[in-house]
């Protein structure tokens, strides 16, 4: 098991917008998440990223905690340094880039490993000249990311996750920033790292996608999960009335 | 008396302006660097008191506020004053001016969205490599309009310290012009601090353009 969280709560203020969530994401899996917006699919991920903290509930990488719940119910994380080390099993893309704009294309996949990770130059470089080839954008590596479209800047921050060599990678709306015309050339990627087995956790809204690439699909509504399975039993036979309802308001 | 002796006569002035000028760049700074940091503190009543520094900084004339740094420790606490006075004029310049850096400096800081930190976080980067790393060079290319703005305004503002009967350009300028009923010494001052700006200016239009290779 790559991730494995129980019983996530998480409130803002009085809001409570993850209700005892679960989740676990096997090595080689495809997970999506779709829902309507205010579901707490995004806060699932920042919560797996530690982006934000939860009030309760256990979050383990490779079987190693990084959260557990104590005697009170409350949330309590591993010490920084065991957290840092937990940080480097997983990546996250954006939906808004948030490449770094005052370093060039292959700053931005290097800087990472060579001054967090402290791994050998000509590795890094080598290892990121190939994550661009492999992102088809080999040939603007010394461009800086406000000269590319939002779909390059997309790929390279896809890059700039894989050159940390995470377990798993999470993606939070990876397309939802972009024009229709560029979501293409990023869900190609996506689908392409799927082939190879890459695990990954997706926040979508992009049906046709999620139905196409994933291994199980996980339909969230007001901070529960309402159904999950493999994708073709989600959309082609909803069991529940709450998705049904979505998928249907979706299509049209 | 001849221009060369004005001229000569005045370059001690214009000496004197440029310590000002230098000296209060190089302390405030810094200084603003710490005053925006406490001034975003999470401690409240550390946030109050910089609230309150930055309001008198910005509230008051920067003449009274010298006068003030001359004359308040000999009024308040009856301490000799004598030697005092250049001391007082870089400390009422420096704690003035650290005040609107401090408050520039925090425009920058908060001009930076949040998902820079959330992407630096996420890679692994130390609290202190997200900050020089990744926010610090950004920060800087917003700002640094803000910046010249402030750094022109400065050298203007040396003259202020004539009213500390310092002998900088101005303070000459006006003596020399009332002993020799001419308005040439004014021309000159004048002269010295628009070519005193432009090279301000060329300076800075210079870094600005170092920061251009990205939007």
């Amino acid at each position: 098991m790559v991730l494995e969280m129980n019983g996530i709560r998480k409130s803002f203020g009085s809001l409570e917008v993850l209700k005892n969530i679960s989740m676990q994401v096997d090595s080689g899996e495809v997970v999506s998440i779709i829902g309507p917006s205010g579901s707490g699919k995004s806060t699932l991920l920042r919560c797996a990223t530690f982006l934000e903290t939860i009030d309760s509930g256990e979050i383990f990488y490779t079987d190693k905690p990084a959260v557990t719940t104590n005697e009170a119910g409350k949330a309590v994380y591993v010490k920084a340094a065991e957290l840092n080390k937990l940080k480097q099993k997983f990546g996250l893309v954006f939906q808004q880039f948030n490449l770094f704009p005052h370093y060039s294309v292959l700053k931005n996949i290097v800087d990472a490993p060579l001054h967090v990770e402290k791994r050998p130059k000509d590795e890094v470089y080598a290892e990121a000249m190939e994550l661009l080839k492999k992102m088809d954008l080999e040939n603007r590596a010394k461009a800086y990311p406000c000269q590319l479209s939002g779909g390059q800047q997309q790929r390279v921050a896809i890059a700039r996750a894989l050159a940390m060599k995470p377990d798993i990678l999470f993606f939070d709306e990876p397309t939802s920033a972009l024009d229709p015309e560029l979501t293409g050339e990023v869900l190609k990627v996506i689908r392409r790292l799927a082939e190879e087995k890459m695990t990954m956790v997706v926040v979508t809204h992009e049906m046709p996608f999620a139905r196409a690439v994933s291994n199980r699909v996980i339909f969230m509504d007001q901070g529960v999960i309402v159904e999950q399975g493999d994708p073709e039993l989600v959309f082609g036979a909803p069991q529940q009335e709450r998705t049904k309802q979505f998928l249907r308001n979706y299509q049209q | 008396m001849s221009l060369y002796t004005m001229l000569s006569t005045m370059a001690d002035g214009m000496l004197k302006t440029c310590a000002i000028f230098f000296l209060t760049v190089l302390f405030s700074m810094p200084l603003g660097m710490i005053v925006m940091l406490l001034r975003r503190s999470k401690i409240k009543p550390v946030q109050w008191i910089v609230k309150i520094y930055i309001a008198v900084m910005r509230g008051t004339p920067l003449m009274l506020q010298l006068l003030a740094w001359y004359f308040g420790p000999y009024y308040l606490f009856g301490w000799s004053i004598r030697g005092y006075r250049f001391t007082a004029i870089i400390l009422g310049f420096t704690m003035n001016y650290a005040a609107y850096f401090a408050e520039i400096y925090r425009g920058g800081i908060e001009s930076i969205p949040n998902g820079q930190y959330e992407a630096a976080e996420v890679l692994g980067y130390s609290k202190i490599q997200t900050f020089f790393k990744i926010i610090l060079p950004q920060v800087i290319k917003t700002i640094l309009p803000s910046v010249t703005n402030e750094v022109i305004t400065l050298v203007k503002d040396t003259s202020l310290a004539f009213a500390l009967a310092y002998s900088e350009v101005f303070a000459l300028a006006k003596q020399i012009a009332a002993s020799q009923t001419s308005f040439t010494p004014y021309v000159v001052a004048g002269v010295f601090y628009f070519i005193a700006n432009y090279v301000v200016a060329f300076v800075m239009e210079r870094i600005e353009k170092a920061f251009n290779y990205y939007k």
